[in-house]
């Protein structure tokens, strides 16, 4: 077992699969298929802010592919 | 709100019969249909216009449970990276093509064992709790069939939350291989049930027995092939 962050709402649990620097990878922790990324909001650390355009999103799973890669290489 | 209606759900998906005993490896145009879908999916969730407020907590998951999630998510980035969803940028990445196959298929695998435990979980007012005896019976039989040890006592190890009142993954352990997970990991070579090394392992023996497995396939439908070559030509030549 491991403990993991959890975020709340909507009456669902998401899992923190990760933050790289302000954005939280989440996923549903009843449908792995759930997924999203959001930023922190400096002032309240459980205010999640939306992506602001698609070029955002696709920079935020680059960062994520980036990071398991030279994990995956260390 | 989202825009999930907006997306067609992949067949495979929708699929109510999609149970672990029935279920088969994935082609490649199902699994980039599945990315797809996730990409548009995560891509909605993510841009919806409202700050959401949470509420932040800790909590006990499984470790494969996360590890299934992670590959999924991680699935989606380089899907984005390849151009599986329609973005090319392979720039300095030209390892992610190996490296992603290679997760595809050690994700599929563990999930099926993963889902043995996942079948046997229940709930009740004490909290959750799990049918050791029919997990040990699906993972016997599981091994009768070629899967290998290591990856089930990796899926095991990491399944279960061990307390002195409750300790599952000890129960299986000693049901399928008449040892503590320890004494099973000292057994084969490893520190203690916890080295990185099993993961690693695990990972390599699947990739070979997906590879022996495809090989076997491949032939067997070869000879099955020419088979049916000889069977019409001796057809041809009059015979029955």
């Amino acid at each position: 077992m491991k403990e993991v962050d959890i975020y709340t709402f909507d009456d669902k649990n998401y899992v923190l699969l990760d933050r790289i620097e302000d954005y939280l990878f989440l996923s549903n922790e009843k449908n792995d298929h759930d997924m999203m990324i959001r930023k922190v909001d400096a002032d309240d650390e459980e205010t999640l802010l939306p992506l602001e355009s698609d070029e955002e999103f696709e920079k935020a799973l680059l960062l994520l592919v980036t990071k398991k890669l030279k994990e995956e290489e260390s | 709100m989202s825009k999930d209606n907006d997306i067609e759900i992949p067949s495979y998906m929708n699929n109510t019969n999609n149970s672990r005993k029935t279920r088969r490896r994935l082609s490649p145009e199902e699994r980039a249909q599945i990315i797809r879908y996730d990409f548009e999916n995560t891509k909605n969730h993510s841009r919806d216009t409202k700050p959401i407020h949470a509420k932040k907590s800790k909590k006990k998951v499984s470790k494969m449970s996360d590890v299934k999630r992670m590959r999924i998510a991680f699935g989606l980035g380089v899907g984005v990276t390849l151009g599986v969803v329609g973005f090319a940028n392979k720039d300095n990445i030209v390892e992610i093509p190996q490296k992603f196959e290679e997760w595809q298929i050690t994700s599929e695998y563990l999930s099926d064992l993963y889902d043995v435990i996942h079948e046997h979980e229940h709930e009740n007012s004490n909290g959750t709790w799990y049918d050791v005896g029919d997990i040990s019976a699906d993972f016997q039989d599981m091994l009768k069939n070629g899967v290998p040890e290591d990856a089930i006592a990796y899926v095991t190890a990491n399944s279960f939350s061990y307390t002195y009142e409750t300790d599952e993954r000890s129960a299986v352990f000693s049901s399928l291989f008449n040892a503590t997970p320890d004494e099973w990991a000292k057994q084969h070579g490893y520190d203690s049930i916890e080295d990185e090394n099993l993961e690693k392992d695990v990972e390599r023996n699947i990739l070979r027995t997906t590879k022996i497995n495809e090989y076997n396939q491949s032939l067997n439908s070869m000879l099955e092939d020419t088979g049916n070559q000889i069977e019409s030509s001796m057809k041809g030549m009059g015979g029955k």
